[in-house]
């Protein structure tokens, strides 16, 4: 990088250091504030004392979130979605990418095919047509409500199609020259090549998956049903209720907890896995950005 | 799976049974066998593609032809078919009812900010990390700033409701401190607007980023070494070398922002509203999300969906074309 020798431009060198540094702290600050309040005494949590350090550290919280069947449950629930909905987004985008790489002159119709999926994108029926639709096909309070409508990740799709496009295409006449079938050339030579590309798109569905919650409180009434995301929503929506708040007081103040806490240790907990797969996300996910836009 | 293999195998059959001439490009001369020929090594894929057809026909298709309802009396016994047909009376409804300019300019208003303001500030943050050499600084500030765009609203939500509360907030707590009046951030309708909007800035920015940062790394350093023999300061070369470098970048990002104006942030607002903010908070989705499916007015809500589908497709047909026009850049 060219650089100036000016004092002023070295008086904004250190200015920006800072502003960046401020700024990016105020993206965790938040967080850290409600990791205190989970780890706070009670005491301190209710009386506002509680900045960014624990006071009064002691994990009672956790130890109560931990033990709650309601929230492990949708844990479990969610961990249940993740893996099966990734999957299955997965297998689909390979599936539909491969062929829709092929052109039109290998492949009689794959324009139409593609324009096919991509209109879907410009124009929807929206959420009444949907949601009639999810009832008249019965997967009302199915669990896999939440996997079959967005089975097909059409953007996903399209960045993986556009990937392979970019592949030597060597490789694969090569492969069709030795007699290997479509199947074979998909396996033993596509995928090994794409595993940038499916590492970003599968992690993209991971993260997706796990912080989806709106299509679980419409398609299923039973709160037990409930992913971890939309039951931390019901709660949250719950303890702006003043009268909730009242009545789990006294229950809550016996095992020296607050709302206030025992939420913070949920937020926290619902957090967790997002944390755990962050430094992944960072290795891939920039590349995933310009992999569709760099093809015109 | 076994009709795979068949399917695999067949080609290589025939061959056997049939031995046909061959071309040199592997097909046989007569027509019918290169199209047979054609269609089972093809039909592999075709059938590859089987699933996702039927799916995206079934839960993306079929919808679109749910709109209908927003012509009808939709009964939900009666179905799609069985429902009166009503014409445009759910649309005359709609515009007639006193708070639809009202949800309509709300939905517009904080879109819009969202959009420019969020701009703004994602490419101001691009251009100032840009001038950080230190790689570990670098990415250190990326790494912390991209963290929120993964954090579902759920979690951010509840996060900003508790530290923007009137009762034992971080935010307030400071503020009266300070000697200030709390604020009900989330509760009045002076200040949920500017709330909505700067949380989903500060959520979004560092990922809005991106795409800025690439476009400043791809910018020819020998530019930036041309302005400096003619003796521009860094300032002058921001103003004359990196912005003009980003120019088409930005302008491609707007256009393509613009099919976006109509969705002003559904799950976002859902989390954060409450019936006290409903008058500058509420937005379309949201309307329609009460009204469509809480309230059970199935056709109202299709009629809302449909005028909402089709305005967002012409916008997102002009942005496509805007982007052409004036940033070279071709979708298709």
């Amino acid at each position: 990088m060219v650089k100036g020798d000016s004092t002023g431009y070295r008086i904004f060198i250190f200015f920006n250091h800072g502003f960046l540094g401020i700024l990016a702290l105020t993206t965790i600050l938040p967080l850290f504030h409600i990791l205190a309040l989970s780890l706070s005494d009670n005491a301190a949590v209710v009386a506002n004392a509680v900045g960014l350090i624990p006071k009064g550290f002691n994990t009672v919280a956790y130890e109560y979130v931990l033990r709650d069947n309601k929230f492990i449950g949708s844990m479990l629930i969610s961990i249940k979605r993740v893996a099966i909905g990734t999957a299955v987004n997965l297998f689909l985008i390979v599936v539909t990418a491969y062929p829709l790489a092929q052109n039109e002159n290998k492949l009689r119709g794959r324009n139409a095919i593609v324009w096919y999926f991509i209109f879907p994108t410009l124009f929807s029926g929206g959420l009444i047509p949907t949601y009639l639709l999810i009832r008249d096909v019965g997967l009302m309070d199915n669990f896999f409500a939440l996997i079959v409508p967005g089975a097909v990740p059409i953007f996903s799709v399209i960045l993986m199609m556009n990937y392979i496009r970019g592949l030597p295409k060597e490789i694969f006449e090569a492969s069709y020259m030795d007699g290997a079938g479509h199947l074979t050339t998909l396996a033993k030579i596509c995928l090994p090549l794409s595993l940038p590309s499916l590492a970003t798109l599968g992690l993209f569905a991971m993260v997706g998956h796990w912080n989806a919650w709106f299509d679980a409180t419409i398609y299923l009434n039973d709160i037990a049903q409930w992913p971890l995301q939309s039951l931390m929503r019901s709660l949250i929506a719950q303890s702006q209720d003043i009268e909730k708040i009242m009545q789990e007081g006294d229950m809550m103040k016996a095992l020296k907890l607050s709302n206030k806490s025992l939420q913070a240790s949920q937020l926290m907990l619902s957090t967790v896995p997002i944390l755990l797969v962050y430094p992944f996300l960072q290795k891939y996910f920039v590349k995933g950005i310009t992999l569709g836009s760099v093809k015109s | 799976m076994k009709q795979d293999y068949a399917i695999i195998l067949m080609p290589h059959v025939i061959k056997m049974m049939v031995a046909l001439p061959e071309g040199e490009d592997g097909m046989s001369s007569r027509k019918t066998a290169r199209i047979w020929n054609y269609l089972t090594l093809n039909a592999t894929l075709y059938c590859m593609l089987v699933p996702a057809i039927v799916l995206v026909f079934i839960f993306n298709y079929v919808p679109m032809y749910g709109l209908i309802i927003a012509f009808q009396d939709y009964q939900p016994t009666s179905g799609f078919w069985g429902s009166r047909f009503v014409g445009l009376d759910w649309f005359k409804l709609m515009v007639a009812m006193p708070d639809f300019k009202q949800i309509l300019w709300n939905t517009v208003v904080i879109a819009l900010l969202k959009i420019v303001i969020g701009t703004i500030v994602a490419i101001v943050f691009s251009l100032l990390l840009h001038e950080i050499r230190s790689k570990i600084f670098k990415r250190s500030v990326q790494t912390l700033t991209y963290l929120p765009y993964f954090l579902s609203w759920v979690i951010i939500g509840g996060i900003f409701i508790n530290i923007l509360s009137t009762n034992g907030g971080l935010i307030n707590n400071v503020l009266q401190q300070l000697g200030f009046d709390p604020i009900f951030f989330l509760g009045s309708n002076t200040w949920f607007r500017p709330t909505v909007i700067f949380t989903d800035i500060w959520k979004n920015f560092g990922w809005n980023s991106i795409l800025y940062l690439a476009a400043l790394a791809g910018i020819n350093e020998e530019l930036y070494e041309t302005a400096v023999i003619d003796g521009a300061n860094r300032w002058k070369q921001t103003v004359y070398v990196t912005l003009p470098g980003i120019s088409s970048t930005i302008i491609l990002l707007a256009c393509l922002s613009l099919g976006g104006i109509l969705s002003a942030g559904f799950e976002q607002i859902l989390v954060l509203y409450n019936p006290a903010v409903y008058q500058t908070g509420d937005i379309l989705d949201t309307f329609l999300y009460r009204m469509g499916l809480v309230d059970g007015q199935f056709s109202l809500g299709a009629a809302l969906g449909l005028m909402q589908a089709i305005v967002g497709f012409l916008l997102i047909l002009l942005s496509y074309k805007l982007a052409e026009r004036y940033a070279n850049y071709r979708i298709f």
